[in-house]
């Protein structure tokens, strides 16, 4: 057993505490790499006239395509917050995925639907559609009854309807800012090859919402909830823009983002059956404009935001943890051939590897790390100094993190007037490290575990709705 | 070894927290602060620029309250009121404004190093440019940064040149679709000036992406004079440019046209004949139904869609055609004829446009 003692444990030890630095090191590459990156947002958008861009036939037209299950509770409010977008031209697509509730029926008698013949070209193989509809009182909206398919299959649904040549796809239980759509395709205007472009995901619990419009931006109240505000930031802040100058995003949110429609037909939609079709649909848009050798950018826009609504309780937040992250790990096996493929670029050589042995294995080695302690402490070789320095330091790298998403929020946008709110945002910020995220840890390992096995169910999610 | 780089890093963090935890409460409150003193301030400044407006103000003192203030608080009060104040007035606001000092800070910064400086100057400048910023204007819609063109491209409608016009019309061709469209969005309102430049160009012999560009801004402008000039591209041999001329023939009601577009509807190229069934629709060519008719069964989508949008678009004639169409025995021209039926008149002008 000496062995164990003296060469295995040692060299796993430091393997793993190099590993744990060199990814933060890149975490704090990407945050550094933002701050610029959020300057120049910032300078472009504060005190913008959006009004000259309203007025100007220049932007392309815009189609939302609003897949919907069983959003009864909510649909009317939400499509009537999505035709009333500011955007020069602009159609909603509402796809209702087989709804086992009354949304058709909601949304037949809130905008005086009457069917139209299915005059519209397949472009993409989907379930089977019952049904097109029309509104009599909004000649932008465009409502497809279908058979259940899954978000994937409702998406395509819509890209088939489109009309127009970018589609924002947007979730029913997302609230849009009003001028998220023309902050969104902006890049258009400054010359961009824009093949696709994301924005800001919030979280919308705790906040003031009236006709599916945020009226006053809260932090929740909610403890599940709140501890997701820094994390969220995080996420988009710094570890979104960051990518902006490293090449593009390799992920999309699905919730709210926007592309070249003709770029997702080529590639032939979204993938059903993929648990997390977002981030599959943009590694397979990376891949198919490297291989035709387009020039392109797929960046992140801080300013247009999106607001959702995020699990409040344990069991939903770890099944969409677990979903999330299974859907990483076949995403990124799936596609496995782009890892360090010089063909790819940056998203090969940078993007590509950092997801995989980043984001995909961070859990496993963090889970292997306890282990070690704990087999360390066993053969009684813990050095509890550097492990005591080393658990200081861990901490002290996420609050850092977190605390940085915040001065960037607080240095640009400021969303969060209240000071109350504000100060708890900080608490929670470095609240955060303590318990939270050892339990988004085992949900990752757990997403794994079971996309190793195979597993494709979805999960389900129970929401409360918004209220107001 | 281990335990020394981790006790460095240990302690940098902390004192960094430390440090941006302290940082950020006081800037916080900093803000606060500062943000009531320009709710103040605003509110003052309304009262002025609203008795100004009243011409209880004179000019003068209007000028003295005004450069006292910052341009914060002077930029959110005229976003509000912007649009109550035009003509005469505004030019009299220009020429207080004008000589504020920081306005005069402000537009020397269209030559500063700092892209974000030239951007605030352009700003500035699409508002209150004059023919003494010519220069400046001139530097800033040649910058390299694509924001401060655009910002720039504004103060074309208080200051131009033919020479400035020019450089623009020119540059813009080569832009990307939508910053050539937002350019020329920005051109058309200005169509004394442009217009002889225009037909100089397509006069001329050009790339295919000058020609289509040229052809583009022809149909937005829809000066008659421009007619003669454009009708020759309906024979290009570049499918972009007679997509193009196809759109812009849209724009003129003329018998020409009629038959330029109707010679276009039976084009190899179905980007062709989709614009030209849209263009028949909207100059109201009602001799065009019976090859509207024939579009219907046409094998592209697209085409079957604005021919039949183009014949609800043309009344009596082209309604009679659907409801022929409705019961005959091609499937695909029939479901199409039943779609467009089915629309209302605003889901009609909503896809027509």
């Amino acid at each position: 057993m000496d062995w164990i003692r003296e060469a295995l444990l040692p060299t796993v030890d430091g393997a793993i505490i190099w590993y744990f630095l060199g990814l933060n090191s890149f975490y704090a590459l990407l945050l550094f790499l933002a701050i610029p990156e959020i300057w120049k947002h910032w300078q472009i958008t504060h005190d913008d006239d959006l009004s000259r861009y309203l007025g100007s036939q220049a932007l392309p037209p815009v189609s939302v395509i609003v897949p919907a299950y069983n959003m009864e509770a909510n649909i009317r409010d939400s499509v009537a917050a999505q035709l009333s977008l500011q955007y020069p031209q602009h159609e909603v697509i509402v796809i209702n995925d087989g709804s086992r509730d009354g949304t058709m029926q909601r949304l037949m008698e809130a905008f005086e639907l009457f069917e139209v013949p299915p005059a519209f070209p397949r472009r993409l193989k989907t379930r089977p559609v019952h049904g097109y509809y029309r509104s009599r009182t909004h000649s932008n909206l465009l409502v497809v009854d279908k058979e259940n398919g899954g978000k994937a299959d409702a998406l395509n649904v819509g890209l088939s309807a489109a009309r127009y040549p970018l589609v924002v796809a947007a979730d029913a239980d997302t609230i849009i800012t009003p001028d998220a759509l023309v902050r969104l395709a902006r890049p258009f205007l400054l010359g961009a090859r824009v093949a696709a472009a994301g924005g800001t995901i919030r979280v919308a619990n705790g906040c003031a919402i009236q006709h599916a419009r945020v009226t006053d931006a809260r932090l929740p109240r909610e403890y599940l909830a709140a501890v997701q505000v820094p994390e969220y930031l995080r996420a988009f802040l710094f570890g979104r823009l960051g990518w902006n100058r490293l090449g593009g995003n390799l992920i999309v949110s699905g919730a709210f983002g926007l592309f070249q429609r003709h770029y997702l037909l080529e590639i032939g939609g979204y993938t059903t059956g993929n648990v997390v079709e977002d981030l599959d649909l943009v590694v397979r848009l990376h891949k198919h404009l490297r291989n035709t050798r387009v020039p392109y950018q797929i960046p992140f826009i801080p300013d247009p935001v999106a607001w959702t609504e995020v699990p409040t309780d344990v069991g939903t937040l770890g099944r969409q943890r677990e979903r999330w992250h299974r859907g990483l790990v076949l995403t990124m096996l799936t596609h496995r051939g782009m890892l360090l493929n010089r063909r790819y670029g940056l998203a090969g050589l940078v993007m590509f590897p950092f997801f995989v042995f980043g984001e995909m294995i961070a859990p496993v080695i963090e889970v292997l790390g306890y282990f070690l302690t704990l087999l360390a402490a066993l053969f009684g070789i813990i050095n509890t100094e550097v492990a005591l320095l080393f658990l200081v330091v861990a901490l002290g790298y996420q609050m850092f993190l977190s605390v940085w998403a915040v001065i960037l929020e607080e240095s640009t946008f400021r969303v969060y007037p209240r000071f109350g709110d504000f100060m708890r945002m900080l608490f929670y910020a470095f609240l955060e490290p303590f318990g939270y995220r050892q339990l988004t840890v085992f949900w990752r390992l757990k997403g794994f575990w079971n996309a190793l096995r195979g597993e494709q169910r979805w999960g389900e999610m129970r929401r409360r709705g918004f209220r107001g | 070894m281990k335990a020394s780089v981790l006790l460095v890093i240990a302690v940098v963090q902390l004192a960094f927290l430390g440090g941006t935890l302290f940082l950020l409460i006081a800037h916080r409150w900093l803000l606060r602060r500062r943000f009531e003193r320009t709710m103040v301030d605003e509110g003052q400044f309304v009262g002025v620029v609203r008795a100004w407006l009243a011409g209880e103000l004179s000019a003068d003192d209007f000028r003295a309250d005004i450069d006292g203030r910052g341009p914060a608080t002077v930029a959110s009060v005229f976003q509000q009121y912007g649009a109550q104040i035009e003509g005469e007035q505004w030019e009299q606001l220009v020429s207080v404004i004008r000589p504020t000092k920081w306005s005069r800070r402000i537009r020397r910064n269209a030559r500063s190093r700092l892209w974000w400086r030239r951007l605030g100057s352009a700003r500035l400048l699409a508002g209150v440019a004059t023919e003494d910023d010519l220069d400046l204007v001139r530097a800033l819609v040649a910058d390299e940064n694509p924001a401060i063109q655009i910002a720039a491209i504004s103060a074309l409608t208080r200051v131009r040149t033919p020479d400035l016009l020019a450089t623009i019309l020119d540059k813009a061709v080569t832009a990307p679709r939508v910053v050539r469209g937002f350019v020329f969005d920005t051109l058309v309102s200005l169509r004394g000036p442009l217009g002889p430049m225009l037909i100089e160009r397509l006069k001329g012999e050009y790339a295919a992406v000058q020609r289509q560009a040229w052809v583009t801004l022809a149909g937005e402008l829809a000066v008659p004079e421009l007619f003669q000039y454009v009708l020759p591209y309906a024979k290009d041999e570049n499918l972009e440019v007679r997509v193009a001329a196809a759109r812009t023939l849209g724009s003129f009601p003329h018998p020409a046209a009629t038959k330029a577009l109707l010679t276009l509807l039976g084009d190899a190229a179905w980007q062709v004949r989709t614009q030209a069934a849209a263009a028949l629709g909207a100059i109201g060519a009602v001799e065009a139904c019976p090859a509207l008719h024939r579009a219907l069964s046409d094998e592209n989508w697209w085409v079957r869609l604005r021919a039949a949008i183009a014949l609800r678009q043309l009344g009596q004639p082209g309604l009679e055609i659907l409801a022929a169409v409705q019961a005959g025995d091609d499937r695909y021209a029939r479901e199409m004829a039943n779609y467009i039926l089915g629309l209302s008149a605003a889901a009609v002008a909503d896809y027509a446009a």
